[in-house]
């Protein structure tokens, strides 16, 4: 069976993908060189799940992309357009608000442990 | 540095997407793998091995799961993953119903008098295009259920625990030539030329005569009008006899190219144009050699009428080929060619 907390950490992390993406893309990168700067940064995304959710944004209007055959082989590079650009602040002022409310939440559940404690 | 898996990895994505989304995603896909594959292989990037190259295609994942995330699953009538089985299933019976009306018509001409064979062909025709159509809808509507009620994985050959990326197929050869079919091809286009040159009285109506006196006896009757030796003949020896050239040149070399690809494509617009004339100028057959004049009348009313139909349906095939042979072309000698370099 598999382990349930896993699965959940998955889910969590997945829910903030989109939004972990749009923010390294304020200069133009390539698939790998984003996984390389997001690996370097802490976070490993999966390669299979990062390079078509580029394609989704894209499609969706949030970035724009083209070929470069600079380099050692044709690469495609994306970009944040100004639509991005927009839902990236509107998605940081969500994530701001809902990290100050779950840092409530969350402490708030420490303090009712501690007192059972 | 070659990476042969890769090249069949992305085929395998590749052919699990939309068409139109196919080669852009193909190109990236077969650029991002070769970044990890150099990143994972520092230092001996000339000779990455294919270890190197599996561990690289594991943690992409299998081309299903790679291909469901570039385009989530569409609701299908027959999804992709059945298709190419329903396709053998609508020919298999389409195939078995022809032997057996075939066999039918056989025996129902030995059976009926001469006079009556007009009819019975034209109930037998009308009976053979109801069973093809009941057919054909049993056989989508089984595979539609099928396609609602049974999940896609279920039709996955391995669990995509067990993939294994050495297992990848092939990269079919789109344009290699398939010897086997060119060679029965130019026996059939020597028959054919031979025949209609130098024994065109082998073309025409054979059947089945009852005497007065209950004795049955084969009767043959060629069928190809004046008009066209006068005015087809040359045109589609020209046709046939180019072709044949093209099998032979293209059995010697072994690929498609586009010299090829643009002859094929030219015969096809002459065999419309000489279809499309014979259509619509006078009549290929004449039933002028059948000696009684009562079978002459009974065929009359349906001969010339089978074999126009019969020349639409060519029409059609041959035009409809034309056109999907013309796109095809332009996808791989255009499309394909700018990918990559835009």
């Amino acid at each position: 069976m598999t382990d349930p907390t896993g699965n959940l950490i998955s889910e969590l992390r997945r829910g903030t993908l989109v939004l972990t993406v749009l923010s390294q893309l304020d200069e133009e990168q390539y698939g790998y060189s984003l996984a390389q700067r997001l690996a370097d940064q802490g976070l490993e995304i999966d390669q299979g799940t990062l390079y078509p959710l580029l394609r989704r944004l894209e499609e969706q209007g949030l970035l724009d992309s083209e070929w470069s055959v600079e380099g050692p082989r044709p690469r495609r590079y994306y970009r944040l357009n100004d639509t991005g650009r927009e839902a990236l602040k509107t998605l940081s002022g969500e994530w701001y608000d809902l990290v100050a409310v779950l840092e409530k939440l969350l402490r708030k559940e420490e303090g009712d442990e501690s007192r059972v404690v | 540095m070659k990476a042969e898996l890769f090249d069949r990895y992305v085929h395998e994505v590749g052919r699990r997407l939309p068409k139109k989304q196919r080669t852009d995603v193909e190109a990236e896909l077969q650029s991002l793998l070769m970044d990890a594959l150099q990143d994972r292989a520092k230092g001996h990037e000339e000779e990455a091995s294919v270890e190197d190259q599996v561990a690289v295609l594991k943690e992409f994942g299998s081309p299903r799961e790679v291909a469901a995330r570039y385009a989530p699953p569409h609701r299908y009538l027959i999804g992709p993953g059945v298709f190419n089985i329903y396709l053998i299933v609508v020919a298999a019976t389409a195939g078995a119903l022809t032997i057996a009306y075939v066999v039918l018509f056989g025996l129902t001409a030995w059976s009926t008098s001469a006079n009556a064979i007009g009819a019975a062909a034209g109930e037998l025709l009308s009976s053979y295009i109801n069973a093809l159509l009941t057919a054909f809808g049993s056989v989508t509507l089984t595979f539609a259920v099928l396609e609602r009620f049974v999940p896609a994985s279920a039709w996955e050959k391995t669990s995509e625990k067990e993939w294994d990326p050495r297992s990848l197929p092939p990269v079919e050869d789109a344009e290699r030539v398939e010897r086997g079919g060119l060679i029965v091809s130019s026996v059939f286009l020597v028959i054919a030329l031979v025949v209609f040159n130098l024994f065109p009285d082998w073309i025409g109506v054979g059947f089945v005569r009852s005497a007065g006196d209950g004795v049955r006896s084969w009767q043959f009757g060629p069928v190809l009008a004046p008009v066209f030796f006068s005015a087809y003949l040359l045109w589609l020896d020209a046709i046939w006899g180019v072709q044949l050239v093209l099998n032979v040149v293209l059995i010697r070399q072994g690929r498609w190219q586009l010299a090829t690809r643009l002859v094929e494509l030219a015969l096809l617009l002459g065999g419309v144009v000489l279809i499309g004339q014979m259509l619509t100028g006078p009549s290929i057959v004449t039933l002028a050699s059948i000696q009684s004049t009562e079978l002459r009348d009974v065929l009359t009313r349906f001969v010339p009428g089978m074999v126009r139909f019969a020349l639409l349906i060519a029409l059609i095939a041959t035009a409809g080929e034309g056109i999907a042979k013309l796109v095809r072309l332009v996808r791989v000698y255009v499309f394909r060619q700018e990918t990559g370099t835009t």
